[in-house]
């Protein structure tokens, strides 16, 4: 892998984003509007929408964020995908770069969705910030590299959203588990059993380590199949 | 026209008989002490719940086939058992459903390691077949699909985990009757039961990857794409743009 | 040290999937020659521009471009010296002409011209800040041939490249051919009209039931 080849997709990716302004401009709103309505269809009960916040968080985090991954500049055209092909980079590199761009994309859509989830949902104080940090920015890792996959398995597919929302959903479900745990476990009436909650985020240290592996070593196969 | 050889029949007529055994010691096997005749839908469950891995397991087997050989018969292994397991997946999350609901009160206890991955793997069955059908050219679908096949079979062992930790850090476990020890006639129903199912597993298997090899065939002696396109009639003499 | 032929294909095969688009390709190309391919809609011309570019290995038969076996492990070390002119504009839509031409500079290390100047070249000095979304077929088609510019292939694949061009800008796609030549290079260039490759080409091959004649 080349840093080089690596940054300069980044860089390209989060151009296109600048420009098409579609994660700040369309996605984070709607995931915003889709926090808003889900305490209201609860009742509006501010017992249930406190108990229920975190985990409106990590679902509307899962749902949205996954749509990051296939807005992709580089994998959208494909022509472009042909000159990137043609360029001589190595297709782990041009997969590592649109990994960390759709990560910074998505780390941002989880920030603000968070601060919504606090000023909307007023879950339980919490008592240890570090370790939900570590747990977003875990889960978020893991989203990206397993979105990133599945954005490059279904290029050129009509109905691509569709299908590559069937296929991430169910393969992030362990993400959605431990960093489920995490986040309780960091709030003030979650357990705060140093060992319980290092042991998730050591589950989604294993899930993210995994996901990359897969995701470098699927590089170059899959840019076999794009023909 | 399809024909099945000699030995095809003779699975096709084995698993009858193995159907027709494992029905008549099903029905005829006494009832649970606790959960009295509800018990006797373990007999279609549990062979189903194994299919469900044992095809799933064969489709990741078919996708490393493919990758390394690059022969459609691996392709068409993968993508069978992944039919073929969609079906066994969902017949083990109804069975499951209709076994929990009466006996432990829930259709679905997700503190189970057992349904949560089960159910997962059927969302990654229906996507994966998802992908091989929008994908038109059947190489391209063999070379994304078995990439896929090779990736959730690692993924689900870890919805598993997770989930099995997550029962034993909290406590929420609930009572199974899983480790109790089966009565003879029970137990015997079962193996059968389980025999039978899996010979009806590859009876489909083996004929769906006949249907399958059919079809590649019927494709492959298609005319050259390009040929479809002949010169367009004339405008002229049609009478086009005539008052 | 020049070698003797830059491209050969030897009974080459290609197919999407199981349906057979291209039944018979054989033809050779050496430095300093441009071949042209014409042949009706839906002939296989596209999909054989790929396979030369090495973008999709050959079902059957053998080849070689720049050395290099089509299909082989090698092919990434010459895709570099290709330069490809697909039917679609290698754009991003939602960026500039000079975002996107300063990308594929980017992206082609050792590129000897720059950005601006290429596309000051094709005549898009006054449009180089407008969004590719924002550009009509012909503007889009010029800032894709600037892209050639930028380097300098040994091989060069055109697919109609004079496609909503108009009157001026025609003598880019003959200008980039002939810079390509002049490095005894090579080009092939695909169209389903044989009048517009007669003026640029040494040979024209032409490709109708699956077969290059």
């Amino acid at each position: 892998m080349n840093l080089h080849h690596i940054l300069l997709i980044v860089r390209h990716e989060l151009a296109v984003e600048r420009r098409a302004a579609e994660v700040v401009g369309l996605v984070t709103p709607f995931a915003l509007a889709a926090l808003l309505v889900l305490p209201i269809a609860l009742g509006i009960d501010q017992a249930t929408t406190s108990r229920v916040g975190f985990a409106a968080f990590w679902m509307i985090s899962l749902l949205f964020g996954g749509q990051i991954a296939w807005r992709q500049a580089t994998g959208h055209v494909r022509a472009v995908t042909d000159q990137v092909r043609l360029s001589g980079i190595d297709p782990a590199s041009a997969f590592f770069g649109r990994f960390l761009a759709n990560l910074i994309l998505l780390v941002l859509l989880m920030t603000i969705s968070l601060l919504g989830t606090i000023v909307l949902f007023s879950p339980p104080p919490i008592a240890a910030a570090h370790w939900l940090g570590a747990g977003v920015l875990l889960f978020a890792i893991g989203l990206a590299v397993i979105a990133t996959v599945i954005s490059d398995l279904t290029i050129g597919l009509r109905s691509r959203g569709a299908i590559a929302a069937l296929l991430v959903g169910p393969l992030a479900i362990p993400l959605v588990v431990a960093a489920a745990q995490v986040g309780q476990a960091a709030t003030v009436s979650g357990q705060l059993r140093p060992g319980g909650i290092l042991t998730w985020v050591l589950v989604l240290v294993l899930i993210d380590l995994i996901g990359i592996i897969a995701g470098v070593l699927t590089a170059r196969p899959l840019e076999e199949t794009l023909g | 026209m399809i024909r099945f050889k000699v030995g095809h029949k003779l699975l096709f007529g084995l698993t009858l008989l193995a159907v027709a055994l494992g029905l008549l010691l099903a029905l005829t096997a006494p009832p649970d002490a606790v959960q009295r005749t509800y018990a006797r839908i373990l007999y279609i469950h549990v062979p189903t719940a194994w299919l469900a891995f044992l095809a799933f397991g064969i489709t990741a087997l078919g996708s490393i086939g493919w990758r390394i050989r690059k022969n459609l018969w691996w392709d068409r292994l993968a993508a069978s058992s992944a039919e073929i397991g969609v079906l066994f997946t969902g017949l083990a999350l109804l069975t499951g459903a209709i076994w929990g609901r009466p006996v432990w009160g829930v259709f679905f206890d997700w503190a189970d390691p057992r349904m949560a991955s089960t159910a997962v793997m059927f969302l990654v069955y229906c996507g994966y077949l998802a992908l091989r059908r929008f994908n038109v050219n059947p190489v391209v679908a063999a070379n994304r699909a078995s990439i896929l096949g090779i990736v959730a079979v690692v993924q689900v062992p870890l919805v598993y985990f997770s989930v099995n930790l997550f029962r034993s850090l909290h406590q929420t476990q609930s009572i199974r009757p899983d480790g109790s020890t089966m009565a003879p006639p029970m137990l015997r129903a079962l193996l059968v039961n389980l025999v039978a199912f899996n010979l009806i597993y590859f009876s489909l298997l083996l004929t769906r990857m006949i249907l399958a090899r059919a079809e590649s065939e019927a494709r492959a002696t298609s005319p050259i794409a390009g040929t479809a396109v002949i010169a367009p009639k004339s405008q002229a003499a049609e009478g086009w743009g005539d008052a | 040290m020049a070698t003797k032929t830059l491209l050969r294909l030897r009974e080459v095969a290609v197919s999407a999937g199981l349906v057979p688009i291209v039944a018979s390709a054989s033809m050779e190309v050496a430095p300093r020659e441009c071949v042209g391919i014409s042949g009706p809609n839906g002939s296989g011309k596209t999909t054989l521009l790929r396979v030369l570019a090495t973008l999709r290995p050959p079902d059957r038969g053998e080849g070689e471009v720049l050395g290099e076996a089509l299909g082989g492990p090698g092919v990434r070390n010459i895709r570099p010296r290709i330069g490809l002119l697909g039917h679609e504009p290698a754009l991003a839509p939602e960026l500039s002409l000079l975002d996107n031409l300063r990308f594929h500079a980017r992206l082609r290390s050792g590129s000897t011209k720059s950005a601006e100047e290429v596309l000051e070249t094709v005549g898009l000095k006054g449009a180089m800040d407008r969004r590719a979304s924002d550009c009509s077929a012909g503007m889009l088609r010029r800032a894709d041939l600037a892209r050639l510019f930028l380097h300098s292939p040994d091989l060069l694949l055109l697919d109609e490249p004079t496609d909503g061009l108009d009157r001026d800008a025609r003598p880019l796609v003959a200008a980039a051919i002939e810079a390509c030549l002049e490095r005894d290079g090579a080009a092939v260039v695909v169209s389903h009209d044989a009048s517009n490759l007669a003026e640029t080409s040494t040979r024209i091959h032409h490709l109708d039931g699956g077969v290059l004649r």
